[in-house]
């Protein structure tokens, strides 16, 4: 759940009801356009464009393919020319292929609640999720720095990779509160 | 003053008519009258429309002034209209003789248009009788008849809730009139229109910003029906076609939706992002926020909210939350 218990677009929803869901993308979410969209096997495939905020001058608009699977399970795979990427699965199909197929990892599935994404949070965040990500990239791309913290690759050996910024647990907490308020 | 009610105010002084042109405008309506008394065929005149409503936006493009002429100045007939424009025409260019008359456009039915080589706006100057209470009869040349008009009414309530409120009505009506400019394809929300729906949302003194929400979102609700004018008798929408109504509320209900977003904005303290939605929600005419840093940026969207004007807050109070985390790798 958002803190504004908005945004709740389900998977039923988007699901069954893929142009409805579309117009309310479109209408919520800055500079965003769902070109195509198709069925597939049980699941639905979207293609968007995340036009550049307007502050960031000199950024090119970012493409994505999300793809809901039928057990609901969501995928991000970046469209657009080659270029490195510091928070997205290498190539299923081994290292020699870089990362060719391989999805975005947007957050890290052993933090608590307030920074992970479900269902419940509806599908408008979670391609809001998205198109940050896609623009965060870019700016590590460019300065060598990831805007914010973010999580060491792989598993740690006990337990989950502890959170290790100020700024990352106030967060959590500010996040944590806003979302037990709304439920 | 903190910064939305400072834009709010620089916004209202760009709406605002120039006053040395509203003075001229005034001064010249009081030489022509002198001009059409002394003929001894007229009682009186008065300006109406929204320059005599104070809801015109700048520029001053023409003013309208009703012309009551005397019961038994023989122009009560169906030619009576034409008439009383003739002698219009007649008295005003033995004292202006450059002026010129209904230039440009198709000449109206209801006005004899009159341009001075002084004065950038024009005058329409349109016949009329008293009638009953505070209506008057309007001549119109091309249907050859007299009608009946509010035009007094409209003004006189339009006066009252301005008191009623403070003052503000009708700056805000100049303000929901911005909003309509702004938009694609609404040319057919006539001024009136516009009025109409500040009329019905806007009752007691409020800050711009809570009631130009207030008359949107109304203004979303009610444009689905008739649209009464102020003085309560005329639909102004009842021309209109079903998919220019649907157009209209389409926009209202998209500037409703982002009003309300800059006043939570505002509320939860991020100023400068509450002034960027303003600014794409009324135009350039409303003064743009001040630019956000690109570190700013990036530090907002890790964990707040994305404006509808695309903007990041550290608020949650945008149009689309960003809810915090951390990206990561599987190996």
């Amino acid at each position: 759940m958002t803190p504004e218990g908005q945004d709740a677009l389900s998977a039923q929803s988007i699901l069954e009801r893929p142009e409805t869901a579309i117009v309310l993308i479109e209408a919520r979410m800055f500079g965003t356009t769902v070109d195509r969209w198709a069925r597939c096997h049980g699941g639905l495939v979207l293609e968007l464009t995340f036009r550049a905020l307007p502050r960031l001058v000199g950024f090119d608009d970012e493409r994505a393919r999300v793809s809901v699977l039928p057990d609901t399970r969501v995928l991000t795979y970046p469209l657009g020319e080659l270029r490195d990427w510091k928070h997205r699965n290498p190539s299923p199909m081994g290292p020699e292929f870089g990362h060719l197929a391989g999805d975005l990892c947007l957050f890290y599935p052993g933090d608590p609640r307030a920074l992970r994404w479900e269902w419940a949070d509806g599908f408008i965040a979670y391609l809001a999720r998205v198109q940050r990500h896609l623009y965060f990239e870019e700016q590590w791309r460019r300065t060598g720095i990831w805007p914010v913290e973010d999580a060491p690759h792989g598993e740690p050996v006990h337990n989950a990779h502890p959170l290790q910024t100020k700024f990352m647990r106030q967060e959590e907490h500010r996040w944590a509160r806003l979302v037990s308020s709304a439920s | 003053m903190n910064a939305v009610r400072s834009a709010f105010a620089a916004f209202d002084e760009t709406l605002n008519l120039d006053p040395r042109e509203r003075d001229r405008a005034q001064k010249r309506h009081n030489d022509v009258r002198a001009v059409l008394e002394s003929s001894g065929l007229v009682m009186c005149t008065f300006v109406q429309g929204s320059f005599a409503r104070k809801t015109m936006l700048k520029p001053l493009k023409d003013v309208d002034i009703v012309v009551l002429l005397h019961p038994d100045s023989g122009f009560g007939g169906p030619d009576g209209p034409a008439r009383a424009m003739d002698v219009f025409r007649k008295l005003v260019a033995a004292e202006w003789p450059t002026a010129i008359f209904d230039a440009g456009e198709a000449p109206a039915g209801k006005a004899l248009r009159v341009e001075f080589d002084d004065l950038p706006f024009t005058f329409d100057l349109v016949p009329g009788f008293e009638s009953d209470g505070e209506w008057v009869l309007i001549g119109d040349r091309q249907e050859r008849r007299w009608e009946p008009s509010n035009t007094r009414i409209e003004i006189r309530k339009v006066s009252e809730r301005n008191v009623l409120t403070g003052g503000s009505f009708v700056h805000q009506v100049r303000m929901l009139k911005a909003f309509v400019r702004h938009q694609t394809g609404l040319d057919f929300v006539k001024g009136i229109a516009v009025e109409s729906i500040a009329f019905t949302a806007i009752h007691e003194h409020l800050p711009h910003e809570e009631a130009l929400t207030q008359a949107l979102r109304h203004g979303a609700q009610a444009l689905d029906g008739p649209l009464i004018e102020p003085a309560g008798d005329d639909d102004v929408s009842v021309k209109w076609e079903p998919e220019e109504r649907e157009l209209a509320i389409k926009a209202f209900t998209m500037g409703a939706d982002r009003a309300a977003e800059a006043v939570r904005l505002q509320r939860a303290g991020d100023e400068a992002a509450a002034v960027d939605v303003w600014h794409a929600t009324l135009g350039d005419d409303f003064p743009a926020a001040p630019l956000q840093s690109v570190d700013n940026l990036m530090k907002s969207w890790a964990s707040g909210s994305v404006t509808s004007s695309g903007r990041t807050s550290s608020t949650t109070a945008g149009a689309v939350a960003a809810a915090p985390g951390r990206a990561w790798r599987h190996q």
